[in-house]
């Protein structure tokens, strides 16, 4: 792939391009030291260089509350989002979990248009000591990304793995260069790595292994690492009437698996009652039932989990003492 | 693109009383084809989606059958329904009872409760195919005896097989009998009562979660391999399509893998069963 080179200033400008067209989604601060993923139409807003963001990009593909179909006097009608998106400045992880969810959800039809409406500007990152996305393979830029955008002293290199990308950097305000690169990826000494091909091996035949019994007792059952992680995608369904009308919505919206009622039946049967099985669950799925399905774990190892758990819990070592370490 | 989602309407032809709780519904289905086994989705619209077992058999055409509990928030809406009003449906999901690769065996259904509804379109499918299949043996148990689903059929059933009906208890709430002179205890007290070696038949089973591993502990006391016994698992599945992850269990989905699974592919599953 051959580079183009863009300054901060035509960078700015580049910016304001992309807002005319789409909404922008973007990194920025919040509060002294937190990060977010947030809506802007103004440069200044956005912070290239952050360490990961709290809220997770899956926010704007499967939003947390998503009306699905409207009713009224009978009818059902389906509802489509138009909004045209450009996400800009994400991590290679983060784009992995796009690519990753695209695998499960690219024939939901809100999800798909969601999708080919889409901009998708990614940035090169520095990990940090929670970062795990060799291990689980996700260190590498997939092949979604419109335009990806190097760091290269003062400068950007932007490269561009689409036609839609390929498009953009034809603008007066990219450089022609000499820099040719095979293959985006970030290379770096993982704390932990953890050997996920292994766990996934074991993980089921490992069902009474002591690290389930042992993290489910300091674990709260808060669902905070499922809501932050970036393809934690499972979700409820609701229907609401409006009180004065016969008109109503059927609403999809975000769940997890670790939540009490999560596979609970009518009649009141619980099939996971016990934390411990609903802690287990998050593994199973990530590690073994998708890898099953796609060839590859549903975690992209942003450490999201890890950063934001309130009781302390580090997933690499669970997954260290399932085999992975 | 076709929305994965997006239930057709329907009308409820006609509904029939078969216990205090439980209904069976019959909803127009024209050019629908399903197998014994598989489920739909169904909408009220504004109240809610549910997985609902289809109790009719294929070769009913025109309709398709739904036994409904009332236990939950759709199932309390369409309890209140009549004939002529409409719902929505979509459908057929996962995968039914294998017949292709059982014919000419012989069969033993054991249904508890609700878990009639599905095994009886697989029984009324083997009856009509008869010819195609080996002695038929259907074990049947319910808490009371007015918990009896399907009691018209009865008749029939004994005639064209071996159908013994058990019931948890004959005595009313108030411990006075209630008049009920058939078998009573559960429903694995029956396997007795079979009057042929079950060694080499197929077994099917459907049921509350507590009666599987009791039923399958019969099966194989009886001789019958792992991979000759089939189970109906329930779980909340409410996408359908294999997203919503509420019916994972590990590595398998029962919304697309089943809800019928061979036993010999889930025993070592943890959950399962």
């Amino acid at each position: 792939m051959q580079g183009k080179k863009i300054n901060k200033e035509n960078l700015k400008k580049f910016f304001a391009e992309i807002t005319s067209q789409y909404t922008v989604i973007a990194p920025m601060k919040k509060g002294d030291k937190d990060f977010i993923y947030g809506e802007t139409d103004t440069f200044e807003d956005v912070c290239l260089e952050y360490p990961t963001t709290i809220t997770p990009i899956k926010k704007y593909l499967l939003p947390y509350k998503e009306k699905m179909f409207s009713f009224e006097r009978g009818k059902m009608r389906e509802e489509i989002p138009e909004e045209k998106l450009a996400l800009f400045g994400l991590h290679i992880c983060d784009i992995n979990a796009i690519a990753r969810l695209d695998m499960v959800l690219w024939n939901d039809p809100a999800y798909k248009a969601r999708r080919e409406n889409m901009l998708i500007i990614g940035v090169s990152c520095t990990p940090n000591d929670k970062c795990f996305c060799k291990s689980v393979h996700a260190n590498v830029l997939p092949n979604i990304c419109d335009v990806f955008l190097m760091q290269h002293e003062k400068d950007y290199i932007a490269y561009s793995h689409t036609e839609k990308g390929r498009k953009l950097l034809n603008s007066f305000l990219f450089e022609h260069t000499n820099i040719e690169i095979k293959e985006i990826k970030v290379e770096y000494n993982e704390q932990k790595h953890i050997d996920i091909h292994r766990v996934g091996e074991r993980i089921l035949k490992d069902y009474e292994n002591p690290v389930w019994a042992e993290t489910a007792k300091r674990c709260l059952g808060c669902a905070n690492c499922t809501v932050v992680c970036p393809l934690c995608y499972c979700y409820d369904v609701v229907d609401n009437t409006y009180v004065h009308t016969d008109e109503g919505e059927r609403v999809r919206c975000w769940d997890s698996c670790l939540l009490l009622n999560f596979a609970r039946v009518a009649g009141g049967h619980n099939f996971r009652k016990d934390l411990k099985a609903r802690y287990r669950n998050v593994y199973t799925h990530k590690f073994r039932t998708f890898v099953d399905e796609f060839g590859v774990p549903s975690c992209v190892g942003c450490g999201r989990c890890i950063t934001f758990c309130p009781a302390g819990i580090d997933m690499r070592e669970t997954l260290g003492k399932l085999g992975g370490a | 693109m076709e929305n994965i989602y997006k239930p057709w309407e329907t009308k409820i032809m006609s509904i029939e009383d078969m216990t205090c709780d439980t209904k069976v519904f019959r909803l127009e289905a024209k050019k629908f084809s399903y197998m014994p086994g598989q489920f739909v989705e169904l909408t009220i619209p504004g109240v809610g989606e549910a997985p609902i077992s289809i109790t009719s058999a294929p070769h009913e055409k025109g309709y398709i059958d739904l036994c409904v509990r009332r236990v939950g928030n759709v199932t309390e809406a369409l309890h209140r329904m009549k004939a002529g009003d409409r719902v929505w449906i979509r459908g057929p999901y996962g995968v039914g009872f294998p017949f292709e690769s059982i014919k000419g065996r012989d069969i033993v259904y054991v249904a508890g409760g609700i878990g009639m509804a599905p095994l009886r379109s697989s029984i009324n499918y083997v009856l009509k195919h008869k010819s195609e299949f080996g002695k038929i043996t259907v074990l049947y148990g319910a808490r009371t005896p007015g918990d009896l689903l399907f009691k018209n059929e009865f008749e029939r059933w004994a005639k064209e097989c071996t159908f013994l009906v058990s019931v948890d208890t004959d005595k009313n709430p108030d411990g006075t009998p209630c008049g009920w002179t058939g078998n009573v205890g559960v429903v694995t007290t029956l396997f007795d009562k079979i009057p042929y070696p079950i060694k080499d038949a197929i077994g099917m089973v459907c049921g509350p979660p507590v009666m599987y591993k009791f039923v399958i502990k019969k099966f194989r006391d009886s001789g019958m391999p792992d991979n000759a016994i089939y189970v109906s698992l329930e779980r909340h599945m409410k996408c359908g399509v294999g997203k919503c992850q509420h019916c994972q269990i590990n590595n398998k989905y029962v919304c697309l893998d089943g809800p019928v699974f061979n036993y010999a592919e889930v025993k070592e599953l943890p959950e399962a069963i």
